[in-house]
């Protein structure tokens, strides 16, 4: 690690002159105002502690307001009024000071080979704890501070989602972190967020330490697209990671696109639980009554309470001995007297599956298990993007989704405990589900009930977390919010959003500024446990440079001059 | 210690009636004094007959005499010339002092030279003279009296001003001195001699002045001299019918005036006739009139001009000096007296941290423990304590 | 450097404290000190104090009283007066620093002046010296002053320094004393204002 005792390469743009740990430390900038933008990422040296910190806010002073007020440039000769206001005209910053590292004494000095023994090892940055003295220099950051903080790029699990906005250094996501909790993409739309999103999923895939099942509503991720705005090409995950990449569409048919399917996802009727369909209540408008009856259906059918349920019908009769007429024996009604349930609940309940029944991918008996399939790609190692075709609807989304998760949990459950067991040698491979569209399915309505709150709640001990991708975070219910790791937003316009982006993090009032005044497109704000300390960055562009920088100079074209250096056999004297 | 203040203040009321019956006693005298003036001015010559008898037959007389002016009339002050020189000569001194250590006198004489119509600042010029030994002891080892050294001052006055004079300055000059213009008034000179020969020296030093036309005044602030009444005095012992008693009080001239000196005018001249024992052959002959130096009507300041006999037979020139006297008063206005003199007086006075700086020049130049500079008295000693 | 010849004489001290003393002048030399200007006592062992003219008294003098109220005045005597009577004009010095063995510091003297001292005007060599070390830091003792107009004292000594500087070839010094103001006088609006002001009136004349 390197010596930070030394003075970092930047100039001090700045001296500490009052705040504390509770409001945030105020400094005297030293430089224009221009050169310091909200969000900048500076070092604050004081004794030998390094402390990292955020500019959340700047703001015009002056000894006097009176100095303010007044042109003093045109009241006084001119180098008067020149140097009266740089002695009484200033720009203090707002720093939040959110790190801090204990460089030790100088190496010199007679106090350092105690603290030597203390600390054997460099010791790393640390939440901040106390702050600096008045009058300690304030400095923008530099390439090797931000590594420090961030880790250096790998383009493996350290992997470069940006860089910093004033001066452009690269700023790193620790990726085996970030699937240790779940986390989320937040902004609005046309911010950018789906770029963000195929890039963090490039470079997961790539980095190889977890699988990816990517419900896919809009065909952004699988295939190749083109940009709605600046209609360039769009790479898409299969065509660059082809080998990894399980493209698989819901029901026959299913193409992405014009590129097609690895293999296709038909549902058996024995898959659907009744509490897969008690999760669609509020869509399907169900009654309280529903859960007795899907109960019923459960105890009396078993696993295929569903086929035997659409195989009912509404309102069949006969004629009995005595002339009336009752329930026909293949009749919901029939089956609602026999079972003690309610015949018009049954019935009602009936009429409102029958929106399932009729979907074409719920089939008796499918030609292959495409959930198994899923599945066992994932636990190999694989990525599976899930596209819905033409079955785009709400209920096909929510229904699905669930249906596939709730497997999925289940698969995992059990390896973990295999493996805690020692049935198994072989630790869970780590899953991260990503959902689009999540206040659908995360929102307060739901959530108690969906598989995705269970997940974001406690399925990172069974090794499977969420990756959340929404423009309206405000809806997604607050304690499924408050668990997410790891939150990299784009433009926000709405305070609610705002808000609930930084719910559950505490002291992060200065944020809610630089949330709002993000550049679409360009700039988003990373925040949250996975990473060491927020910072706003500019982010990556997801083009060609990008693949040439993930998969390294293989892919680039070399020049003859290359090939004969790599060869041993140039004329280059070194 | 402090005064016994309430014993004082007993009497204070008894005084000032005291103080106001004396005036207007003084006043009621002065009136008719005033009446009988009018009697006897009304023939000058008459009067100065009855005058040159007495003169004959008395040998103590100071007393005014008429001369050819009328003495009812009061006289306006003619223009003043552009052009002009006016010297002022004042003086102070150092009069040697028993109770001191050291015995000493010093001279003081401040002159002022004016060139009016020059627009040019005065001249000034300060002479400081130590007396030499002889000067202060005399034969008889008698130290010096006040009067004594107030007698070569004047002298000294008379001569550096006429030193002054140089024939660069502007015509006409006049001189002026504080004080009357013959010197042997002082009473308590000692040495008597010298005093004699003061006086012949001022009367040669006036012939002089008279042969280069040269014009001289004493000026006197707030005159006491009854030199009138003794006039009147003369008029009634010789010329009035029943014998009266003499008067118990003495007038002064001042007082008998009263108001019949208009605001700037002057009295008509009269000479002053001057008879002692010891009188010398020749004798400045000096005349005299009453200037009104105020501009208020009714509160009149009269102060007295003395001029040599020789100019008061000149009307042009008595009017000169009246000009230019009362001119030069003026300039301060709330309290008239020539500005001239005043300054010649400002250069002139000794202060008493020169006056203990020029006793210690002297002392250091004698051997430490010498006897000459004997020890100051006990008594100057003690009052010099705090 | 010929220091003492052209240094003029100017008055006798009247009475001192540490930071401040008074000198009596006779009126015709009244040409000669201006507001502003250096000044400097030398005492008796050799040291030296340095001070700046604040204010030139004309003390009411009783004849001159008299003469003012009189009716009209000969000009023959409002020139004695001006020339010849030794009116009791005060020069006010306030002292901005001191020199001891040719080492000149802007700190106040460890002693006042004792009377009687001759009162030198400084020439422009010692003014230039004077006022450019120590960053101008003689300036403070300037604005110590509460009753006086300071703009205006500012003012006059920094035109005959920035001119004296100018001919010696130095056009810094006359900004950085303008800056060396500006830090000391920030924290008071209306005092560095006015001082301010009356510079700007002064460059633009």
């Amino acid at each position: 690690m390197e010596d930070h005792n030394l003075l970092s390469q930047n100039p001090t743009i700045g001296y500490v002159i009052s705040g504390g740990l509770e409001a945030n430390l105020n400094v005297r900038l030293t430089v224009p105002p221009q050169e310091v933008q909200e969000g900048a990422f500076v070092i604050i040296d004081s004794n030998h502690w390094r402390f990292y910190g955020l500019v959340t806010d700047l703001r015009l002073t002056a000894i006097d307001e009176q100095y303010a007020i007044q042109l003093n440039s045109q009241r006084f000769a001119p180098h008067l009024a020149e140097y009266l206001n740089k002695q009484t005209l200033f720009t203090d910053l707002a720093v939040m000071p959110v790190l801090m590292k204990d460089n030790g004494p100088d190496i010199t000095s007679p106090e350092y080979p105690a603290w030597r023994l203390e600390n054997t090892d460099d010791p790393a940055p640390m939440p901040v704890k106390t702050i600096p003295n008045h009058h300690a220099p304030v400095k923008l950051a530099d390439q090797a501070d931000i590594a420090d903080i961030f880790g250096e790029e790998d383009n493996k699990t350290i992997f470069r989602v940006g860089s910093t906005r004033e001066q452009g250094h690269p700023v790193c996501l620790n990726l085996d972190k970030f699937v240790q909790r779940s986390s989320g993409i937040f902004g609005t739309t046309g911010s950018g967020k789906s770029f963000l999103a195929r890039m963090i999923l490039a470079g997961l895939i790539h980095a190889d330490h977890a699988s990816t099942l990517i419900f896919d509503m809009h065909n952004e991720y699988g295939p190749d697209t083109t940009s709605s705005d600046t209609g360039n090409a769009v790479f898409g995950l299969k065509g660059k990671f082809t080998n990894k990449v399980r493209l698989v569409g819901l029901g026959a048919g299913t193409k992405f696109g014009n590129m097609p399917s690895d293999f296709n996802l038909e549902i058996s009727h024995s898959d659907i639980t009744t509490e897969d369909v008690l999760q669609l209540t509020q869509i399907l408008n169900l009654k309280e009554t529903s859960a007795t009856t899907l109960d019923k259906l459960e105890n009396d059918f078993h696993e295929n309470w569903f086929n035997e349920f659409m195989k009912m019908n509404v309102g069949g009769v006969v004629e009995n001995e005595d002339g009336k007429m009752e329930p026909a024996p293949d009749s919901v009604a029939f089956w609602a007297r026999q079972a003690g349930i309610h015949p018009g609940a049954a019935e009602a309940l009936r009429s409102k599956l029958g929106r399932l029944f009729n979907r074409p991918y719920l089939i008796d008996a499918p030609a292959s298990n495409g959930l198994k399939a899923i599945i066992t790609a994932l636990q190999d190692k694989r990525h599976v993007v899930l596209s819905f075709g033409k079955y785009d609807s709400e209920l096909d989304y929510l229904l699905v989704t669930n249906l596939i998760t709730r497997k999925i949990r289940d698969a995992w459950e059990q390896s973990t405990e295999d493996f805690h067991s020692g049935k198994s040698k072989v630790e869970p491979r780590p899953l991260v589900v990503v959902v689009e569209e999540a206040h659908k399915l995360l929102n307060r309505e739901m959530a108690s009930q969906t598989i995705f709150s269970t997940i974001a709640r406690e399925m990172r001990k069974y090794y499977v977390t969420l990756l959340i991708i929404d423009q309206r975070p405000s809806q997604i219910y607050d304690e499924v919010m408050s668990q997410l790791g790891t939150r990299i937003s784009g433009s926000l316009g709405d305070e609610d959003d705002i808000n609930a982006v930084l719910s559950g993090l505490p002291g992060r009032g200065g944020l809610r500024g630089m949330l709002a005044k993000l550049q679409p497109k360009e700039e988003v704000l990373m925040l949250g446990w996975g990473v060491p300390m927020p910072i706003p960055i500019r982010s990556r562009r997801y083009d060609q440079q990008f693949w040439i920088d993930i998969f390294g100079e293989e892919r680039k074209p070399k020049t003859k001059e290359e090939i004969l250096k790599a060869l041993g056999m140039s004329n280059d004297p070194d | 210690m402090p005064l016994n203040y309430a014993s004082v203040d007993k009497n204070a009321s008894q005084y000032a009636q005291q103080a106001q019956d004396w005036l207007l006693e003084c006043k009621k005298i002065a009136g008719q004094l005033n009446t009988l003036y009018d009697e006897a001015v009304s023939d000058p010559e008459r009067l100065r007959q009855m005058i040159e008898l007495v003169q004959e037959s008395k040998s103590n007389l100071y007393l005014a005499k008429p001369l050819q002016e009328d003495p009812l009339r009061s006289y306006p002050a003619p223009t003043l010339p552009d052009n002009y020189t006016l010297l002022s000569a004042d003086g102070s001194q150092i009069v040697p002092n028993r109770h001191r250590a050291l015995q000493f006198g010093l001279i003081n004489v401040g002159i002022l030279t004016v060139s009016f119509g020059s627009g040019q600042p005065p001249e000034m010029k300060l002479v400081s003279e130590l007396l030499d030994h002889k000067d202060i002891i005399d034969e008889d080892n008698n130290l010096a009296s006040e009067d004594d050294i107030a007698l070569l001052r004047d002298m000294r006055e008379r001569t550096l001003i006429r030193d002054q004079i140089t024939p660069q300055l502007t015509r006409p000059i006049l001189t002026v001195t504080d004080g009357p213009l013959d010197i042997f008034y002082r009473s308590d000179i000692q040495d008597k001699k010298r005093a004699q020969t003061a006086q012949r020296q001022v009367y040669q030093l006036d012939q002089q002045l008279q042969q280069e036309g040269i014009l001289s005044a004493g000026y006197i602030d707030k005159p006491g001299s009854s030199m009138l009444h003794s006039m009147l005095e003369i008029y009634k012992e010789v010329g009035v019918e029943p014998k009266q008693e003499a008067d118990k009080r003495r007038i002064s001239d001042r007082l008998l005036l009263g108001t019949r000196i208009k605001p700037g005018e002057r009295s008509a001249v009269f000479e002053i006739i001057s008879k002692q024992r010891n009188n010398p052959l020749n004798r400045l002959r000096v005349a005299f009139f009453y200037l009104n130096v105020s501009t208020v009507e009714d509160h009149p300041w009269l102060a007295r001009v003395e001029i040599p006999y020789w100019i008061s037979q000149q009307q042009e020139l008595v009017g000169l000096i009246h000009a230019v006297l009362f001119a030069d008063a003026q300039v301060l206005d709330s309290h008239p007296y020539p500005y001239s003199l005043h300054r010649a007086h400002e250069l002139a006075v000794v202060k008493q941290a020169e006056y203990e700086e020029i006793e210690n020049l002297l002392l250091a130049k004698f051997p430490e423990g010498s006897e000459i500079t004997g020890y100051r008295s006990n008594k100057d000693f003690l009052k010099g304590l705090k | 450097m010929n220091e003492e010849q052209t240094s003029i004489p100017i008055g006798k001290l009247m009475r001192a404290e540490n930071s401040q003393f008074v000198a009596g002048c006779r009126v015709r030399e009244l040409e000669t000190p201006a507001l502003g200007a250096l000044v400097k006592v030398t005492l008796e062992d050799q040291s030296q104090i340095y001070g700046l003219i604040t204010n030139i008294l004309i003390n009411d003098d009783s004849l001159v009283r008299q003469l003012v109220s009189g009716v009209s005045i000969p000009t023959e005597y409002t020139a004695d007066n001006r020339y010849n009577r030794n009116l009791p004009v005060e020069i006010h010095v306030l002292t901005v620093g001191y020199a001891q063995n040719g080492q000149i510091s802007h700190r106040l003297p460890p002693r006042p002046p004792l009377s009687l001292d001759v009162l030198h005007l400084c020439n422009s060599n010692e003014l230039c010296h004077f006022t450019s070390l120590n960053e101008q830091a003689y300036l403070r003792h300037i604005l110590r002053l509460l009753d006086q107009p300071v703009e205006e004292l500012l003012a006059a000594h920094l035109r005959q320094a920035k001119a004296a500087h100018e001919d010696a070839s130095d056009p810094t010094w006359y900004p950085l004393a303008c800056q060396k103001l500006i830090t000391l006088l920030r924290d008071d609006y209306q005092r560095l204002t006015t001082v301010l002001d009356v510079l700007t009136e002064l460059e633009r004349e």
